[in-house]
């Protein structure tokens, strides 16, 4: 199994401080593993720090947003024939070491995408009220559409398979990604599977959710998922 | 005659020459326009048979006035959401082609990378 190729995204914009921090630990951590980082029209030095540590860096010409940003390294590791992606967030909440644990249900291939859950087990995670209702309240909606126990659907921290890569390069939702971009893959008929990671609180940056575009988020993704419901599947649209 | 109807005729020949004009520069694509040249030529028709509007209005119960304004919300709402729809759609295709642009950027920056390997090998 150490043939695969695997390649882990992250998705930046403006982390110069925690960048170089986090590709220091994934190499130690994981040193045969290629590395991209997704500059998502940083203003700071972002894309340079990352170049210096000679990982892969997609410069993009201006913000396209998160969902935007973590396609772009979908496409890419569709481009470059990938085995396996893994998505990161690149503020240093999720450690390096628990990417293996993410990997091995997609070795045994027993499931297509594998998310790091905060909940599944208690590992010490903390989180602001209003946050922890949305995250219960699209994890029970999300088990109960798929029929598969999510507990942690807000989380950024997966890894995915080909058939999950090839999926997610065609469509990826465009704004707060993570809940929708599950629901498309159980349409698509992707397995799905939790294993427990702990994560860091945020030490540098601002997460990508502030406290007065909660309730936008709450509301976009609401609507998200009801379409989707009713979706003519982004994925049956042929595409070259 | 009436005296609105001649100012109003005016106005919507005008409005029609104003959009020809601009399709004959390549400032205005047709099918952007079609929507502008089907509204100028509604509003002429009026301009012509004001009676018309009287007409729609007592079938609707509603007063001359009333029906001007409902007919032109309704198409100014329809040119609106079509043009949301094609921003709808630019965005997207811009979305894709700035993804591209990264991706070819750098896979070129690789394929220098080796090519200047290369060339320090046989040097």
């Amino acid at each position: 199994m150490k043939t695969d190729k695997i390649l882990i995204i992250l998705p930046a914009y403006n982390e110069e401080e925690s960048i170089g921090r986090i590709i220091d630990d994934i190499k130690k951590q994981l040193p045969s593993i290629d590395i991209l980082v997704v500059n998502d029209g940083s203003l700071d030095s972002t894309s340079k720090v990352a170049k210096d540590k000679g990982v892969f860096v997609i410069d993009l010409l201006y913000n396209l947003g998160i969902g935007a940003a973590m396609q772009t390294g979908y496409k890419f590791a569709k481009e470059e024939d990938y085995d396996i992606a893994i998505q990161c967030d690149a503020d240093g909440q999720h450690p390096a070491y628990q990417i293996k644990n993410l990997l091995n249900p997609l070795l045994e291939n027993r499931a297509d995408i594998v998310i790091g859950s905060r909940f599944l087990r208690k590992l010490g995670y903390r989180s602001s009220i209003p946050r922890q209702i949305g995250i219960i309240l699209f994890s029970n909606l999300l088990s109960f559409i798929t029929k598969t126990k999510v507990t942690d659907v807000t989380c950024g921290f997966r890894a995915l398979n080909r058939r999950a890569i090839n999926s997610f390069s065609i469509y990826y939702p465009c704004d707060y990604p993570e809940v929708e971009a599950l629901l498309l893959a159980h349409q698509e008929g992707l397995k799905i599977t939790e294993v427990p990671v702990r994560i860091y609180g945020r030490k540098l940056g601002n997460s990508s959710i502030g406290f007065l575009s909660s309730f936008y988020y709450t509301i976009k993704v609401f609507l998200a998922v009801f379409i989707d419901l009713f979706e003519t599947i982004p994925y049956k649209k042929e595409k070259l | 005659m009436l005296k609105i109807q001649i100012i109003a005729g005016i106005i919507s020949l005008s409005f029609l020459v104003i959009i020809f004009e601009a399709i004959r520069r390549r400032k205005f694509m047709e099918k952007y326009a079609l929507l502008w040249i089907f509204s100028g030529l509604i509003i002429f028709i009026f301009s012509l048979f004001p009676n018309l509007l009287f007409k729609i209005g007592s079938i609707l119960g509603l007063h001359h006035l009333t029906v001007l304004l409902t007919i032109s919300f309704i198409f100014l709402l329809s040119i609106v959401f079509y043009l949301s729809i094609s921003i709808s759609g630019l965005s997207e295709k811009n979305k894709e082609l700035t993804q591209e642009i990264g991706i070819l950027k750098l896979k070129l920056n690789k394929l220098e990378n080796k090519s200047k390997g290369g060339q320090e090998k046989t040097n």
